[in-house]
């Protein structure tokens, strides 16, 4: 029996079965791909410091799934593993023992254990109940902790997943904690956080300033080609090798409208080996299917209020004014204000400053924010998402406008396809970057036969234009429009591409289909004002901007060609 | 791995000791006049900018029969606590000069004591009661001979402004006095000093518990001032001596340009962005664009600056916080401003007489800082996010 026919769960049963083999060093070293560049720098500033050096406490900020426990899982490998390295230093992760830690006594405790077993070295430890406070406790556990140290000429590399967490809880604790680390240069911490909590930014607080900071950003386009391969060969899965590069389309949209999130892809992947013949919209759907335990678990949490400003929020999906949000959820704006700060200090909900007094808000993890929309969304809601997943499908799809090129050719040759809409496909197709030279000669012979509208734009021929985009509005009521409104915008027309995003008759259809070309559009037009830039969810700004760089790109080009 | 790249020789947070500490001969100096004076010392300056670094330094350069010892304090969270800190400190102190001295011996002795360290003190089966009187005695028997000790106390003032924030005043105004009867006492002159440093300003916190700040005017304040162009010149040639990025003078020209205000802190958070980016695509040639695009992504991946923005916001009126935030705008394209133009745009924004305590407001909370009677951003990355966010600036 092939994978792809097997249970639905397969891949990530495969893969969990893999990872807990997992979890083996060789396998760890094995499968990992990506933040080498983060592993690298962290691990080669361990390797060239000196006893007496400072050491540097490392930050490293991402969202849920993005690969941070990964990440110090293979530094504590690196550290066990690398002769040098482990000579100079103990490498301690208290993964599972984290949730006990609510004490700066707590976390001592437990690195006192593990360092008592790892040097051999049992000691009689005082009772908590010889000390006057808990902040002599903790003061008197450190002191053991140096002492063993200090015997074993060696120092710690503390990884602490959830550091943000750890930190919230410890108040007073902050501050022997960094009295600590800046009296005895023996223990260096590296941290995970999905946040930039206040405890390492705001000025009046112990941690100011006080990590070096390394952002786990999605995964970029050859990341995620790179372990799709890693995959196909390490679990036998002929499908996935050079899968991305086939079907770029499908994949970029899948990495966009799921922040690059690794976690993401794995469910991505066990879609697509269920159900190889689904496209567009039906993988993103069935993506966000995977992820609902973990959100409706998140969702569930949270109190009927909350929840409905979530949600109404996610729905709006541009970062909204409390106006919006008043609106939408009919709650006073007093409550939604104070719901709102509850919302941030969950990491649910995060504030765009504006500059002004009113600030904007938005779902801070955007695959949550599409989750919700395609799970709980309305109908209108959930059109919005499978236009956004099809436009930029075929924004970046090379290999599906290959084949429409190829499909169109043939229509044109067989006389089977309409005059007007011939001639404004081939027009767009010609300008792809995936069609090949002959390709697009044949398309222009085929095409310059008629007289059709974006040649006369090209030309300057501005006669009936309204006339001529209505009957090309016609023609193509339910065809994909996105390279007769690009092609506009190439030969300079913003403003008309405005007038028709704004129009009363297609001006609904069209914003809803097209909304990253709308925003490019405004953006090409100066129509910025009311926080454009800012209210644009993050995970699509980029493509709005490489859409605005290519229009400018194509404008100059064509402007010096005439 | 690659392991032929050099990364800077930078230290980003922590505080930068040994060989990573890039010397500051000139503040060293100062402080050390003053103590041989027989004076005490107060390290002005705002978070970041290198003061531990310098104290830690300074237990290197130690005159003969003076001994020096350094400890952060900062989580000392009662009266009775910092006495016994002091007290174990100013033993710590004494032990290294234990060598040959018989007073020293019989002290020990009297006080019952079986070991020193830096963790704390350990005493036989009697121990002190009141670690103030205690430490009393010692500075009268230090009095006595031809000894000084040095307690380069780091973050002081946070200790008293935690106790002060949670309602302990008395506590930290006994501090206080306590100090001050130390360093005051005619039998120790000469025989001790204390060096503060701490990321609160300590005039703010002593004005809050006592109304006035006469109790620590006998504090030399030595300025601690950033880096001149031509040192921070001389600070990147140091860290990147051996880094496989280098800078010749077109790029460090750009990148000081960008810095404007010059703390190793600053300039490394700069060097290890440009670093890191170069280290991805294992490109060691350095642009005018790398530079660029480093700034850009420490002002993009620091978006808690809004929260700085918002603050203003929150803690102040409407008018308040448009005064400061036009002044910070103002700053944050010119710059600086200068006092006349400060009382521009108070008059402006009706604030003609409170300007000056919402700007000091700026200032202790580590916006801006005064220099030769120009305010400018502490941070140059917080500059630039300001200036980000609001991009035009024309209505003065």
């Amino acid at each position: 029996m092939s994978n792809m026919q097997q249970d639905p769960t397969w891949f990530i049963d495969q893969l969990t079965l893999y990872q807990a083999a997992n979890s083996s060093p060789e396998a760890v070293k094995r499968n990992f791909l990506i933040r080498i560049a983060e592993f690298e720098l962290i691990v080669s500033d361990l390797r060239r410091k000196k006893p007496s050096d400072p050491l540097q406490h490392e930050l490293i900020l991402g969202r849920r799934g993005s690969g941070k426990s990964t990440l110090l899982r293979r530094i504590q490998i690196e550290i066990d593993e690398d002769t040098e390295l482990a000579k100079q230093f103990i490498a301690i992760n208290l993964a599972e023992e984290q949730a006990s830690i609510y004490r700066l006594s707590d976390l001592w405790f437990e690195v006192l254990q593990e360092l008592m077993t790892r040097l051999n070295s049992p000691l009689r430890l005082r009772d908590f109940d010889e000390f006057d406070n808990n902040q002599a406790y903790s003061r008197y556990l450190y002191a053991e902790i140096h002492q063993l140290l200090q015997s074993s000429g060696k120092r710690i590399v503390l990884l602490l997943d959830n550091l943000d967490r750890i930190l919230q809880n410890f108040d007073d604790d902050g501050h022997l904690l960094r009295e600590t680390l800046l009296n005895y240069n023996d223990l260096q911490i590296i941290g995970g956080s999905t946040r930039m909590d206040e405890h390492f930014w705001r000025y009046d607080k112990p941690f100011y300033e006080f990590f070096r900071r390394h952002r786990l950003e999605g995964l970029r386009f050859e990341e995620i080609h790179q372990l799709l391969n890693h995959w196909s060969a390490e679990m036998n899965l002929p499908l996935l090798h050079d899968y991305a590069l086939r079907y770029r389309g499908r994949i970029e949209a899948i990495r966009i409208l799921t922040d690059g999130l690794p976690r993401a892809l794995q469910f991505f992947i066990q879609v697509l080996l269920h159900d190889s013949n689904s496209y567009g919209f039906d993988y993103l759907r069935k993506v966000m299917d995977r992820a609902t335990p973990l959100y409706q678990e998140r969702l569930n949490n949270l109190t009927p209020p909350q929840r409905k400003i979530v949600q109404e929020m996610a729905f709006w999906w541009e970062a909204a004014p409390t106006k919006v949000l008043v609106e939408k959820c009919r709650m006073e704006s007093k409550l939604i204000a104070s719901y709102l700060k509850q919302l941030e200090q969950y990491g649910i909900v995060e504030t765009i400053a504006t500059g002004k007094k009113n600030h904007l808000y938005r779902i801070s993890e955007r695959f949550f924010n599409m989750w919700l929309i395609v799970t709980q969304g309305n109908p209108e809601q959930k059109r919005r998402a499978k236009y956004l997943t099809l436009f930029l499908e075929s924004w970046y799809d090379g290999e599906e406008l290959k084949a429409l090129a190829k499909k169109h050719l043939v229509d044109l040759r067989d006389g089977l396809v309409s005059y007007d809409k011939g001639l404004v496909l081939s027009k767009g197709l010609a300008h792809s970057k995936f069609i090949g030279v002959e390709e697009r000669d044949e398309l222009i012979e085929y095409t310059r036969k008629g007289n059709f509208l974006i040649i006369e734009v090209w030309n300057g021929i501005f006669e009936n234009l309204t006339e001529k985009i209505e009957q090309i509005f016609q023609i193509n009521q339910d065809e994909d429009m996105t390279w007769f409104l690009s092609n506009l915008l190439y030969l300079e027309q913003n403003q008309l591409v405005l007038s028709l995003f704004e129009s009363e008759q297609h001006g609904k259809m069209l914003r809803e289909r097209y909304e990253l070309l709308y925003y490019a559009t405004l953006i090409l037009t100066h129509k910025t004002e009311d926080n454009l830039l800012l209210k644009i969810p993050p995970e699509v700004l980029p493509t709005v901007q490489e859409i605005v760089e290519k229009v400018k790109e194509k404008q100059s080009f064509y402007s010096k060609k005439q | 791995m690659n392991t032929d790249w050099k990364d800077p020789k930078i230290i980003v947070g922590p505080t930068a000791i040994g060989d990573y500490y890039y010397p500051r001969p000139q503040i060293e100096a100062n402080i050390w006049d003053e103590i041989q004076k027989g004076g005490h010392v107060l390290l002005a300056a705002p978070r970041r900018v290198g003061k531990s670094s310098v104290m830690q330094a300074m237990l290197k350069n130690c005159p003969e029969n003076t001994q020096c010892v350094f400890k952060n304090i900062q989580g000392v969270q009662s009266e009775a606590e910092f006495y016994q800190q002091l007290f174990e400190l100013v033993l710590h102190c004494l032990k290294q000069f234990e060598r040959g001295k018989n007073w020293l011996g019989n002290l020990f002795q009297h006080l019952n004591i079986e070991e020193i360290t830096l963790d704390g003190v350990k005493f036989g089966e009697r121990k002190p009661t009141n670690y103030a009187e205690e430490i009393n005695l010692i500075l009268q028997k230090i009095g006595q001979q031809q000894v000084k000790i040095v307690l380069l106390l780091d973050e002081l003032p946070e200790v008293l402004n935690n106790l002060y924030k949670k309602g302990r005043r008395e506590e930290a105004s006994s501090i206080l006095d306590h100090l001050r009867q130390w360093r005051q006492s005619p039998e120790t002159r000469n025989h001790f000093s204390l060096v503060l440093a701490g990321s609160v300003g300590i005039h703010h916190i002593v004005k809050a518990l006592e109304g006035r700040t006469a109790d620590i005017n006998d504090f030399a304040i030595v300025p601690f001032e950033a880096l001149t162009r031509e040192e921070a010149s001389d600070y990147i040639a140091w860290a990147t001596k051996d880094a496989t990025v280098q800078y010749d003078l077109p790029m460090l020209t750009h990148l000081l340009t960008k810095i404007n205000y010059f703390i190793p802190y600053f300039i490394n958070l700069m060097l290890d962005e440009i670093n890191k980016a170069a280290r991805k695509k294992n490109h060691s040639t350095l642009d005018i664009q790398a530079i660029d695009t480093a700034i850009g992504m420490i002002v993009k991946n620091n978006d808690h600056f809004k929260e700085w923005k918002n603050r203003l916001f929150e803690y102040f009126t409407v008018e308040e916080s448009g005064f400061l935030n036009e002044t910070l705008i103002f700053i944050a394209h010119r710059h600086a401003i200068n006092q006349r133009q400060l009382y521009n745009l108070a008059l402006k924004h009706g604030k003609k007489d409170t300007y000056m305590e919402l700007i000091r407001g700026l200032e202790h909370d580590g916006y801006i800082i005064e220099l030769e009677g120009d305010l400018m951003f502490v941070s140059p990355f917080l500059q630039a996010f300001w200036k980000a966010d609001n991009p035009i600036y024309d209505h003065v």
